[in-house]
């Protein structure tokens, strides 16, 4: 297991050096002059001057990617140009609110998404037939639409929630909680779906094998085989898209922020591209990089500990 | 899974929704809506703890040059006083500055406030007010420009009196000086500029409050303890909240999260039915600005029969009806009846002709058209109204190339001579500085530089004027010529909706040129 996770980390870190290089070379890759698209094509010739400076963009290429190779690992990744703020500062300070939706989704999706899906898998019947239908119509539904229905219906005209707003959620958990059960509900009515559709095709498959049988002959209770035995192994398969969950609800946050006016790492995204504000939009991408790989670690750590093969293939 | 399993977390999901609704602070607004139109001021019958304003966009740092016309202003005003104060109907009023006065067309003297300090306890005074205009006249911005082109020298003739010596003359000072050109910052953050884009530090009535902000989405203010005009500013805390989306703004101010959000007219009725206020103005004029009157890039441009047809091709009335409904104002006049020099006789000196548009084409030699490049931008509807103008033309063979940019490179390029043509939101500034930041032979608005000689006398008349009979009168006569000669296509004026609360505040109005109410008319509601 050690030997599994070691491997996983240096691959992870290699994926990084990959996309900050990537990051780099992007601007390299732009025509004209960095320092002007970096101003966004304004500035006097003292600023672009400062700015050419400050990149070392009369040094050779080499040895700018040294330099900047150098500040992201000290978590230097220049200033926006539009705020003059550290680019690492809007991040950390966004982060948490992307963070938080796209965890608090993914944890929803996998509680109400395994919940279907064994509800679906056990009883069968129209039970199924509605759970599958539901999970249809979550996926189909996009997220930004359904936003805005929740915020009409709960907020504007049962007025029970806030519309928009956020306030930490280890400042003031159930401020925190009010004001993003919308969002979460918006943003993992589609990943809901789709665990509730694995989960019961998965559950469906270990119900009906023959290891299942043996138990159900052994006398074994229902809550046993269901819970203890065919759950694990359903979860396999369930485990392995948990990873791809979060990447999703993170780029679905995006709109929803939009919707919700949530001060995040989406909100921040659509602002630096509309501004051209290139240093938080490479930012941006190291920082949703570094995230990814973080939480892609844990889910194959977690897949490794559920399942042994993985580990020794 | 046994079904008294799932009737528990059915259960459970219900009682936690209940509970986060219960601890909901905020109220649902009661149809009790006063409807549309200018709320006026109402008694303070209570102190409100905290205001949440709904601005459609944030700030580009706190460097007030840095700033627009747009609802920036307000989150800067929060922390900075300007010189002079705004008026919504058009009049100024002493702020920083007590009085002031044009002692011929090329000097502006001003007496300040004394008494006034910044955080660190220096004085506001004319040092002061010396070093942040010296830092104008050496800033080229879209606000600063007046002052980066027309100042020749500002000096301190005592500690409380400043003059102004322009190049040239212009009569619109006070207006400049009423903008974010006139804040005045700190001269101690003016040592360090590159804080200036991340900290505040002026003489306005509230402290920014930066661990409670988020730069681009909130912005936290606290009242001060002690400000030389407490009683305009009530609130004790002031949170402008970023929300880019109309709809997203509409529902949270419907919802009691917003006081004061920007609107559309879709919403007045059912910002009636919700219990909310409205103000309303005709505040930004838009234009297909045909700048390459020489001909350098688009030939057909040289010649004012080609101009004029592009102005008889368009369906004012039409266009603006779709984008403001029947709160616009269709014209193709620049100045707005506020504005010294307004003559409504010429308000439509091209009615729609489609036939006229295409004999006039055909007379200049371009029977077929021709294609002509626009720069324009997503931000203010600009694009959206370009391509209902593009929509005309082609019905007279002119083809719209259509050259969208972010509106911060779109800001950048208005000064280069790139485009032969840009789509603009003219703002209803006073007469003078209206035609002359545009149309100006010297303007940067004016990037190749064509002028008129019967223009620039007029505008030459207008900034030395001994009267404003006189100056209204060259004005006037300068309109006409823009539009005889066609310089621009014009379409109409928006209409500029701003929602309140009524139980949380009142007092909004409208300014003349500004797309903004002015905080310091803002009150507490009934």
């Amino acid at each position: 297991m050690i030997k599994y996770a070691a491997q996983r980390i240096a691959l992870s870190l290699v994926l990084l050096w990959v996309v900050v290089t990537f990051t780099f070379l992007l601007l390299q890759f732009v025509p004209g002059d960095p320092a002007a698209v970096i101003l966004g094509g304004q500035g006097t010739p003292a600023q672009l001057a400062q700015v050419r400076g400050q990149l070392g963009l009369d040094r050779p290429v080499i040895a700018q990617y040294g330099t900047w190779l150098g500040n992201v690992l000290h978590a230097d990744l220049g200033r926006s140009v539009i705020s003059g703020q550290s680019v690492s500062s809007i991040l950390n300070q966004r982060a948490p609110v992307t963070i938080s939706l796209a965890l608090a989704a993914t944890l929803v999706s996998i509680v109400v998404g395994v919940g279907m899906g064994i509800l679906a898998a056990v009883r069968g019947g129209w039970v199924d037939r509605t759970v599958r239908f539901g999970a249809g119509l979550g996926a189909a539904v996009p997220n930004f639409w359904l936003g805005a229905l929740l915020v009409l219906v709960f907020s504007v005209w049962l007025g029970i929630l806030p519309s928009v707003g956020y306030t930490s959620l280890f400042r003031a958990p159930v401020s925190w909680a009010r004001y993003m059960v919308l969002p979460i509900a918006a943003v993992a009515a589609a990943s809901v779906a789709g665990v509730a559709r694995q989960t019961r095709t998965s559950m469906s498959m270990a119900l009906q094998s023959d290891y299942v049988q043996t138990l159900r002959g052994a006398g074994l209770s229902r809550r046993s085989i269901v819970y203890k035995h065919a759950l694990r192994n359903a979860s396999i398969p369930i485990a392995t898209i948990v990873g791809w969950l979060f990447v999703g609800l993170l780029g679905g946050a995006v709109l929803v922020e939009q919707v919700f006016a949530l001060p995040g790492l989406g909100q921040a995204t659509v602002q630096a591209i509309s501004t051209n504000d290139i240093p938080v939009l490479q930012g941006l991408v190291i920082y949703a990089t570094v995230i990814v790989l973080i939480v892609n670690l844990l889910i194959d750590l977690t897949n490794a500990w559920l399942n042994p093969k993985v580990r020794h293939p | 899974m046994h079904f008294r399993t799932s009737k528990l977390l059915s259960a459970t999901a219900l009682v936690a929704v209940v509970a986060l609704a219960a601890c909901s602070s905020s109220s649902k607004s009661t149809s009790t809506g006063t409807g549309t139109g200018n709320n006026g001021s109402a008694a303070h019958t209570a102190s409100v703890a905290s205001l949440t304003v709904g601005s459609p966009s944030g700030t580009n740092g706190f460097d007030p040059y840095n700033c627009g016309y747009g609802p920036e202003q307000n989150i800067l005003l929060a922390g900075y006083d300007t010189l002079i104060r705004a008026a919504p109907d058009g009049t100024f009023a002493p702020s920083l500055a007590l009085t002031w006065k044009y002692t011929s067309p090329t000097v502006f003297t001003m007496t300040l406030r004394t008494g006034v300090t910044f955080a660190d306890g220096s004085p506001m005074n004319a040092a002061a007010v010396v070093a942040n205009l010296t830092r104008a006249s050496k800033t080229f911005a879209q606000i600063t420009a007046p002052l980066a082109l027309g100042m020749q020298s500002v000096t301190a003739v005592n500690p409380t009196e400043v003059t102004i010596t322009l190049r040239t003359p212009n009569p619109d000072l006070t207006t400049i000086l009423s903008t974010c050109a006139g804040m005045i910052v700190s001269p101690a953050l003016l040592a360090t500029p590159t804080k200036m884009a991340t900290t505040m530090d002026g003489t306005g009535p509230y402290d920014y409050d930066a661990g409670a902000s988020i730069a681009g989405s909130s912005y936290t203010f606290h009242k001060k303890p002690t400000y030389w005009d407490s009683a305009k500013f009530p609130f004790k805390t002031v949170v402008f909240k970023v929300i880019t989306d109309f709809n997203t703004a509409f529902n949270a101010i419907r919802s009691g999260q917003l006081d004061i959000a920007v609107g559309t007219p879709a919403e007045i009725p059912s910002a009636t039915a919700s219990g909310l206020a409205s103000v309303q103005g005709n505040i930004n004029f838009y234009a297909v600005d045909l700048r390459d009157r020489e001909g350098t890039i688009v030939p057909a441009l040289k010649d004012v029969r080609v101009r004029q047809a592009l102005n008889y091709a368009i369906d004012r009335d039409a266009v603006i009806k779709t984008f403001f409904e029947d709160l616009g104002r269709p014209t193709d006049q620049l100045l707005n009846p506020h504005a010294g020099g307004y003559d409504s006789g010429v308000d439509n000196t091209y009615p729609y002709n489609v036939q006229k548009a295409k004999e006039l084409l055909t007379a200049a030699g371009y029977p077929n058209g021709f294609t002509l490049p626009v720069l324009s931008t997503q931000g203010f509807q600009l694009d959206q109204i370009l391509q209902a103008i593009s929509g005309y033309w082609s019905k007279i063979g002119v083809k719209v190339q259509d050259e969208v940019e972010p509106v911060s490179s779109w800001e950048t390029q208005l000064i280069t001579n790139k485009y032969p043509a840009i789509i603009f939101p003219f703002s209803g500034l006073p007469g003078y500085t209206a035609l002359d930041q545009s149309f100006g032979s010297a303007s940067p608005l004016n990037p190749f530089h064509t002028a008129n000689t019967a223009l620039d006398a007029d505008l030459a008349t207008a900034a030395s004027a001994p009267s404003q009979a006189n100056r209204d009168t060259a004005i006037q006569s300068a309109q006409k010529t823009l539009l005889d000669q066609a310089w621009y296509a014009g379409v109409g004026y928006d209409d500029v909706i701003w929602f309140t609360n009524p139980k949380k505040v009142t007092g909004l109005q409208m300014q003349l040129n500004q797309s903004v109410p002015h905080f310091y008319n803002w009150q507490p509601g009934s």
